[in-house]
């Protein structure tokens, strides 16, 4: 494609305008969380490690912390149960009504955050089960399968059918199948899948509020309840930055390897 | 050969996909140690007849027997066969010894002669130094190879293939056919060969079965069914034919049967018109309408003798009433099974 030499220079501009403004305050916070100067103060002066220090000794934040990775694991690990037995069943078989249950399926992900916790709110109440990690994991699950079924879905169609059927003809039964021949070539999606999933859970905070028992907080829920008293707000600034690493991590993975697995398909 | 014994036994096999019938009522033997084509065009049932005794596909009737054992309802990895996949089929994520070793190693076969074994048949297809390589790294002929290795390696006693060589290229093919046929000699294990190419299927096979429509038309030696087609869908299918109504049936006569001019031992003559002249290489393709208005195809080798015949130009043509057949007359082209 050709591109004037002007328009080139814009754009380049431009991108790096959008870079700026997505990940500046990122780092700026990175900053903050390292500085002598108090508050969200501009220039940012001085470093020390004390608010590090203060937020790993608090344990307000490293039980919001623990609470997080707990439902994210929970949640990631009940998505890729449901989302690739899921994928399994939609790619596989074609059946009446098969295109509804895709559809309702994904359909959680462009539900609005508010409208499924108020909905998972006012249902638990209902039903009489009372708000715990319980109710946090199962909320969660919702918009996590779709992560794991878009994932596992599009690698399933990928693969041929005759694969299968060239290992039952070698022989191999349905478990020796599976092992050999559908985990190994579904491994990298699985991964993906479950580390975006994982990513998901860890920062969500709409339905976590409308399912989370009063008093549980987890990280995203502290953070929120923390960042406007003076006092705990090096402490946020030091819990954003950490959650900016953990989450980029699985993403970048998950990006890597989907990558790397349509790299080395033939 | 095992004698005449019989490998593959079908029994008024059916298939049906909702209202579609894809194998209808079939009956046919498919002797040990013999190279058997199974020639239609695209949808005629042949593929899924392969599915069937692989096993891919449960029959909707019938009964299919390997080597006088009824394995109608088995899974394909119970039946004694193996199959060479028309898209090959090798697993991306393993390299071309982890493909060949694969059912030696879902069969728990020792390790050291699971190495044995794959060297062995890596070799058979000239392929001794690839067994690192992944799939992906291979052209179109060397992943042919390896699927077949990959079969052949468990020493089924049937071998199903799936238009095995349709992916490759006229030259390439023309190769690999002289190979397949080689390797199975070797082996003697039955062959059964699945393609719409009649060319293939002629060069190839000990007999042939041709299907249309989920049905068997006949089954014979390639030399039967080219000489005494038993209908008239064999009689086009399988090569070209001329074909007109007399009084008791339906006759045919080969194109290359017919020659211009008048032969000294042809005892029918015809005068006619060339309306299309197709130049094919080693021969020259005539159309030419008869004076009795019958439309024939007549074949001349290019010898560089003969003298040009043109579009438009009035022609005799002469031939011999015994080279035309009449088309069914023959009764042992009908035998699908082995008494």
């Amino acid at each position: 494609m050709f591109i004037s030499r002007g328009a080139r220079v814009a754009l380049r501009i431009f991108t790096g305008l959008t870079l700026l403004v997505l990940y500046f305050p990122l780092a700026y916070v990175a900053r903050l969380s390292i500085a002598t100067s108090r508050g969200f103060s501009w220039p940012p002066s001085g470093f020390t490690t004390t608010a590090w220090s203060d937020t790993w000794n608090s344990e307000s934040a490293r039980d919001a912390l623990g609470h997080s990775l707990t439902i994210a694991l929970a949640a990631s690990v009940v998505a890729l149960v449901l989302g690739s037995l899921a994928a399994s069943a939609l790619t596989r078989f074609s059946f009446f009504g098969r295109n509804t249950v895709n559809l309702m399926i994904v359909l959680p992900i462009a539900l609005p955050g508010i409208v499924t916790g108020i909905a998972f709110n006012s249902g638990f109440e209902q039903l009489g089960v009372s708000l715990s990690t319980f109710t946090l994991v199962v909320a969660h699950a919702t918009f996590c399968i779709v992560i794991v079924f878009n994932n596992m879905s599009a690698r399933m169609r990928q693969l041929p059918a005759s694969l299968e059927e060239a290992s039952a003809d070698l022989g191999a039964d349905q478990l020796q199948t599976f092992i050999y021949v559908r985990l190994p070539l579904l491994m990298t999606s699985l991964l993906a899948g479950g580390l975006l999933a994982f990513a998901l859970s860890f920062d969500e905070i709409i339905v976590t509020t409308f399912t989370a028992d009063s008093g549980y907080q987890t990280l995203p829920i502290w953070i929120f309840q923390n960042m406007f008293r003076d006092k705990s707000v090096p402490l946020v600034n030091v819990m954003a930055t950490f959650v900016v690493v953990v989450m980029m991590l699985p993403v970048y993975l998950a990006q890597r390897l989907t990558e790397w697995a349509s790299g080395s398909r033939s | 050969m095992q004698g005449n014994s019989v490998a593959v036994r079908l029994r008024t096999l059916s298939k049906r996909f909702g209202n579609v019938v894809a194998v209808d009522d079939i009956d046919l033997d498919v002797i040990a140690g013999e190279f058997f084509a199974m020639l239609g065009p695209s949808g005629s049932g042949k593929t899924t007849m392969l599915r069937l005794i692989a096993g891919f596909e449960l029959p909707s009737a019938g009964t299919i027997e390997l080597a006088g054992r009824d394995v109608s309802t088995d899974p394909p990895f119970a039946r004694d066969i193996n199959t060479v996949f028309r898209d090959y089929a090798l697993f991306p994520h393993m390299n071309v010894a982890k493909n060949v070793e694969y059912g030696l190693k879902v069969k728990k076969v020792a390790k050291a002669l699971r190495k044995e074994r794959v060297e062995e048949a890596l070799a058979s297809v000239r392929l001794d130094t690839y067994g690192g390589r992944k799939p992906n790294q291979l052209s179109g002929g060397q992943r042919q190879r390896v699927a077949l290795a990959r079969a052949l390696v468990n020493k089924p006693s049937v071998l199903l293939l799936d238009e095995p060589l349709g992916a490759l290229d006229l030259k390439l093919r023309e190769e690999m056919q002289v190979e397949l046929k080689q390797i199975q000699q070797q082996v003697g294990i039955t062959f059964i060969f699945v393609t719409h190419d009649q060319g293939e299927a002629l060069s190839m096979a000990d007999r042939v079965a041709v299907f249309n429509n989920g049905r068997i038309e006949q089954v014979g030696t390639p030399t039967e069914i080219y000489e005494h087609p038993a209908t008239e869908f064999v009689a086009g299918f399988v090569g070209t034919a001329n074909v007109w109504p007399e009084a008791d049936g339906l006759f045919t006569i080969r194109p290359e049967r017919i020659n211009f001019g008048v032969r000294a031992d042809a005892d029918v003559h015809a005068e006619g018109r060339v309306t299309d002249v197709f130049f094919l290489g080693s021969t020259t393709r005539y159309r030419v309408v008869l004076s009795d208005n019958r439309q024939m195809v007549i074949e001349v080798p290019n010898t560089g003798s003969s003298a040009t015949i043109a579009a438009g130009d009035t022609v005799q043509a002469s031939w011999r009433r015994d080279e035309c057949r009449r088309i069914g007359s023959i009764e042992v082209s009908h035998q699908t099974i082995i008494n």
